[in-house]
């Protein structure tokens, strides 16, 4: 897995877990999932997570709550034109009970967006094309850069 | 194996039905019933559901030489379509089947759990519902699938979850009516997150 597209999580004793490394211990199963449940049995706390994609790399600290990370991808396909529009985006969140922290890359942008708690396990990363409208409904976001 | 989303129909170009992603400059073409007419020949009239779904290459030439993609067609009520213009049917869990709907289809390499995933179509802007038309979809295998709007961000169809695997499918049906005469379209976006 090559090191510009793969998460990298820091435990609090500082080990550097990688999804490279973890995709070894894995049996079909996410390797998030993996790290998580293998962390849950040996009572590790994750302190951070970063994602890498192409030029960016984003990360979040858990400041003691439950962190995330994980891939999304959208597909916009316009019927009349047939014009085609993929992306494929990495995230962060930080899942703090009143709200969520999202950082997320295409691999060139780096967005910073904060939503309404969601549901762990349910995650939906907000789309970047889409949180300048639901500002101030139950997102914010800016591009960071 | 690339991480990955297409759209993919249910046709048969000549080699078999099979799936298959609708390649770039592809369009999809919602249309009267009768056999394929593109433009003004097709048109469905104000009021009135798609009788005909193709999917046409970029010089608006129908691809489905041997077998189209399914129609699906709103009919009487929410809780009841068409297939191809045949008899009313009721939806359930295995109606309509997989193969009469579009395909969401995801690729993950490493595997990875499907967290949310959901399709729309919108106009000019994503919160926008398409100009001059009405657009419904449906979940396929839903406990209770029934036609709901889809024009719209905030009328997302949401196609629900899964557990880890290497591949994810989610299926999906629309159906439309103008409301307006003239060339209408929208922007289908698939959404899905992964972790």
């Amino acid at each position: 897995m090559p090191a510009d597209d793969q998460w990298e999580a820091r435990l609090e004793d500082g080990t550097i877990i990688t999804e490279s490394d973890i995709m070894a211990q894995t049996d079909g199963r996410s390797a998030w999932i993996q790290f998580c449940s293998m962390c849950r049995k040996r009572s590790l706390t994750i302190a951070e997570v970063s994602a890498s994609l192409g030029q960016r790399r984003i990360t979040i600290e858990a400041q003691g709550h439950s962190v995330c990370t994980g891939q999304a991808f959208e597909f916009l396909f316009d019927f009349g034109s047939g014009k085609q529009e993929q992306t494929r985006y990495r995230w962060v969140v930080r899942e703090a009970p009143e709200h969520w922290e999202w950082r997320i890359t295409d691999g060139r942008q780096v967005w910073q967006v904060t939503t309404s708690a969601g549901s762990y396990g349910y995650e939906e990363m907000p789309s970047p094309r889409e949180f300048a409208y639901r500002k101030g409904q139950d997102c914010t976001g800016m591009i960071t850069d | 194996m690339a991480n990955a989303l297409t759209v993919r129909a249910y046709v048969n170009t000549g080699s078999g039905a099979a799936w298959r992603d609708i390649g770039t400059g592809e369009k999809l073409l919602f249309q009267k019933a009768g056999t394929f007419a593109y433009g003004e020949g097709g048109a469905i009239t104000v009021g009135e559901y798609n009788g005909g779904t193709h999917v046409i290459s970029a010089a608006n030439e129908d691809i489905c030489t041997t077998a189209h993609q399914a129609n699906l067609e709103y009919s009487t009520d929410t809780g009841h379509y068409k297939v191809n213009g045949g008899s009313e049917t009721a939806f359930d869990s295995t109606h309509p089947a997989t193969t009469e709907c579009l395909n969401v289809h995801v690729t993950c390499s490493p595997n990875a759990a499907l967290t949310a995933a959901s399709v729309f179509v919108y106009g000019t802007g994503e919160a926008d519902a398409p100009a001059g038309l009405t657009i419904y979809g449906v979940l396929q295998g839903a406990v209770s699938p029934v036609w709901a709007s889809v024009a719209g961000s905030a009328a997302a169809l949401n196609l629900g979850t899964a557990a880890s695997a290497a591949t994810h499918d989610k299926y999906f049906g629309l159906t439309l009516t103008p409301t307006a005469n003239g060339a209408l379209t929208g922007t289908l976006k698939a959404s899905v997150t992964v972790v």
